[in-house]
């Protein structure tokens, strides 16, 4: 490029009029793209991983296989399922499986985890309900049944997002008869994070 | 031999001739276009390829009455501009600074530009090879480095000054800075989890000093806010697998986006019909939990798409 021009004269003297953008034009990098994941799922997707960990660890002798189901989430179902892809939660293989809410409550089986998103959302809120009620009535159920805030029925925990100024957190706020009746217990460290 | 380095050499030839000529026309008299004898002897030994040789002659040439030929200073600068070639372009600035000091001593005692056809295209050879090593630097830089780019830069820009008084540098200048925050934001991308926060910070600062110009303002400003929304995330995405440092993460992720926001804020303010800005704004606000920005983003990205 530089030798191209050389030494030729100007033309237009006696100002000599360049176009510097143009001589860097290989070499100007594309405005970038912002990062469009689905941030909330992915800062839920780190908290119930440490959450199964630590919770479950314990018990885990009792379980033959770590099944987690997402309820109107798939963002944080398909987070999940790279996290762990490949992996485990204290050494067991993990089953992750999204649903819609009437998917939910047509759902037979049991898990070793529930998470509910869309909690918060006054339209979506109503399915939701009847969708764990349904799966509930079903059988005996022992799943951890984890919110994204709202303090639906048969839930065990809501995971909240909180700001304060501009700081942002997620804290629990647990149903403490749901979960003893469960025999279920925060771990120590997740109990330092009980909303205010 | 390099392609410019023979139009040099034909410039010069005919320089020479020309000189020479007005020399005869002016019966030998120490006109502004006319040749001393040191300073024939010099081109003589240049066009031999005896460079070294050539720009001895020549300081012996400055130190006399021949200091006062505009050519001789001409020659001087081509000479040294030929010793950079045959040197191999060395980046460093010491022959193109002496050439261009020559240059500038060139012009000052040829007033009417009669020898600008040849001062002109030398000042064109010495800009554009430190855009090259403007460009080198550049892809070589690390945040612990001096920031060698900048110095080419400034050398390129002094050259500018010269081929044109009302020259102005912002938009080149704004330009390097910009190219310098990406290349250290890419490479902060690149390193992920492990020593990403002096490439983020070099690549902040420079897109923080491109921003404060007003060439192409919003575009430093909305670069620099996604650079800092996407550092965010990826610092979160890559917190160790500990409840303290996933916390840790996410305040320190929080400030960022804060701060993506705020730049956006100021994009928008400067570009109000940016509607990129506006997406961009509504993903940062998602991430900072402010449903009344979302909604305010959307209603502006409507807008601008005509209500569709």
């Amino acid at each position: 490029m530089i030798m191209a021009i050389g030494l030729w004269p100007c033309k237009a003297l006696p100002h000599c009029t360049r176009d510097f953008p143009a001589q860097t034009q290989g070499w100007v990098v594309a405005d970038p793209e912002i990062d469009k994941s689905p941030v909330w799922a992915l800062i839920y997707g780190r908290y119930l991983y440490l959450l199964g960990c630590e919770m479950f660890w314990p018990n885990i002798d009792r379980l033959d296989r770590f099944r987690i189901a997402v309820v109107n989430w798939p963002d944080l179902a398909e987070d999940l399922g790279d996290r762990l892809d490949g992996r485990s939660i204290a050494g067991l293989p993990v089953d992750i499986i999204p649903f819609d809410a009437p998917g939910f409550g047509s759902e037979k089986g049991d898990f070793t985890m529930v998470f509910v998103g869309g909690s918060l959302d006054p339209k979506g809120e109503k399915p939701l309900a009847e969708g764990l009620s349904r799966w509930m009535k079903k059988s005996a159920r022992t799943a951890l049944v984890i919110t994204d805030g709202a303090a639906l029925a048969g839930h065990d925990l809501a995971f909240k997002r909180m700001k304060d100024g501009t700081g942002l957190s997620l804290c629990l706020q647990p149903d403490d008869l749901s979960l003893s009746a469960k025999t279920l217990e925060l771990p120590p460290h997740f109990l330092q994070k009980l909303c205010p | 031999m390099h392609r410019d380095s023979s139009h040099a050499r034909r410039g010069l030839r005919l320089f020479f001739a020309i000189g020479l000529t007005i020399n005869i026309m002016l019966g030998g008299v120490g006109e502004l276009q006319s040749q001393g004898e040191l300073t024939r002897s010099a081109i003589a030994l240049a066009e031999a390829g005896k460079l070294e040789d050539a720009e001895y002659k020549l300081a012996a040439a400055m130190a006399g009455p021949e200091a006062e030929d505009a050519m001789t200073w001409y020659v001087h600068a081509f000479v040294l501009k030929e010793r950079y070639i045959a040197e191999g372009r060395p980046p460093d600035e010491n022959l193109r600074s002496r050439s261009l000091a020559s240059v500038e001593k060139c012009m000052q005692r040829d007033p009417q530009g009669e020898l600008s056809r040849w001062t002109l295209p030398l000042l064109e050879f010495l800009a554009e090879s430190h855009v090259g090593d403007v460009k080198a630097a550049i892809s070589a830089i690390r945040p612990d480095d001096p920031p060698t780019a900048l110095d080419h830069f400034a050398a390129y820009s002094d050259v500018q000054s010269l081929l044109d008084p009302d020259w102005d540098e912002d938009a080149e200048w704004v330009l390097v800075h910009q190219q310098i925050g990406e290349r250290a934001i890419q490479e902060a991308t690149r390193l992920e989890k492990k020593g990403a926060g002096p490439w983020f910070a070099m690549g902040v600062h420079h897109y923080s000093l491109a921003s404060q110009r007003a060439h192409d303002q919003p575009r430093s400003l909305f670069n620099l806010a996604v650079h800092t929304y996407n550092q965010g995330v990826r610092e979160f995405r890559y917190a160790e697998d500990d409840l303290d440092a996933i916390d840790g993460a996410l305040r320190q992720a929080a400030s960022h986006w804060q701060n993506a926001s705020d730049l956006l804020d100021t994009t928008i303010e400067k570009d109000p019909e940016n509607t990129k800005a506006y997406e961009a704004l509504a993903i940062v606000s998602t991430a900072l939990l402010n449903q009344e920005r979302i909604d305010w983003c959307k209603e502006h990205i409507q807008e601008l798409r005509g209500g569709e």
